[in-house]
């Protein structure tokens, strides 16, 4: 398996969650678009975290590498079920 | 498109969560029954990147912006299955800890976009491919893609309707109308995803009856 390309994937992930989306446009996106416009925005806006750092996001970059855990974590013990259920999951 | 608290009525939150608890427990079977190896580094940054991306939004015409929804993405290099849980771990991720999504409204949006946007996106991914032919992938993925928003978009508006939120003739347009201009960004970014994991490492693409040709992927 080679590790080389998932830790590329992994870097450029971090990237985008760090680097690039303090970049993100603040315009609404498509739902609160549509709640505004038709008037049952309940007032709320985008809840993501501020990042006093325009250039890097701190809460982005721990946000990334987090889920990279989490995914990693439960394909881990999805495979683990598949281990002990082997013979019975036949489907 | 992720649903706050306070948009759904309590029959309407309940039922959706009723149905993504059964469709994700069923993906997490599924997918548990052909996990492999790779499955845990692919699916641990399918999770990164689709978080990630999910937190850029570009300007759409009409003064909104979308973001990659990322969907159909995860489920062709995992699966239905897998994708839908991918997806799903990210919605979570993201109602827990970021308050991105009401946990009231936690269970429609996975079915949205977890359930129906992933696995169902797929679905069209694979009925296209059989009528369009292998060789036409990056046609299959992009439409299947942009499909996925856009369903998803009319699940919502479905919900928020039945919820007695907004009517549904006014809802159904407006939110599959910007998600069909915002579906366009999600193919054209799919597609160029695709394409370059189809020449760098194609053997990520999910394939069903990989496994039953022996171990493989070490």
């Amino acid at each position: 398996m080679n590790k080389r390309d998932f830790l590329i994937g992994l870097a450029v992930a971090l990237l985008l969650g760090a680097v690039v989306s303090p970049f993100s446009s603040p315009l609404p996106d498509g739902l609160e678009r549509v709640a505004h416009d038709l008037g049952f925005q309940s007032g709320g806006e985008t809840p993501v975290p501020e990042s006093g750092d325009l250039t890097f996001s701190v809460p982005g970059f721990i946000g990334t590498l987090a889920m990279f855990g989490i995914g990693c974590g439960t394909a881990a013990l999805m495979k683990k079920r598949r281990g002990r259920d082997g013979t019975r999951l036949s489907r | 498109m992720h649903l706050p608290d306070g948009f759904l009525s309590p029959g309407v939150s309940a039922a959706t969560g009723i149905l993504s608890l059964a469709g994700i427990g069923y993906s997490l079977r599924k997918a548990a029954a052909v996990a492999e190896d790779r499955m845990i580094p692919l699916m641990g940054v399918m999770s990164a990147f689709v978080f990630a991306a999910q937190m850029i939004n570009f300007p759409v015409p009409g003064g909104t912006s979308g973001h990659l929804f990322g969907g159909v993405l995860a489920a062709v290099l995992l699966g239905p299955y897998a994708g839908a849980v991918t997806l799903a771990c990210v919605l979570v991720f993201q109602c827990l800890v970021l308050q991105d999504g009401g946990l009231t409204a936690l269970g429609a949006n996975v079915f949205n976009m977890a359930l129906a946007g992933s696995a169902g996106g797929y679905g069209v991914y694979k009925v296209l491919e059989r009528f369009m032919g292998v060789k036409r992938a990056a046609l299959s993925v992009g439409v299947a893609a942009w499909f996925s928003v856009v369903f998803a978009a009319a699940l919502c508006a479905v919900e928020l309707a039945v919820s007695g939120t907004a009517p549904l003739a006014v809802v159904f347009p407006a939110m599959t109308g910007v998600h069909a201009l915002i579906g366009l960004g999600e193919a054209v970014i799919t597609v160029a995803i695709i394409g370059a994991i189809l020449r760098i490492r194609p053997d990520l693409i999910y394939r069903p009856d990989r496994r039953q040709r022996g171990q493989g992927d070490e």
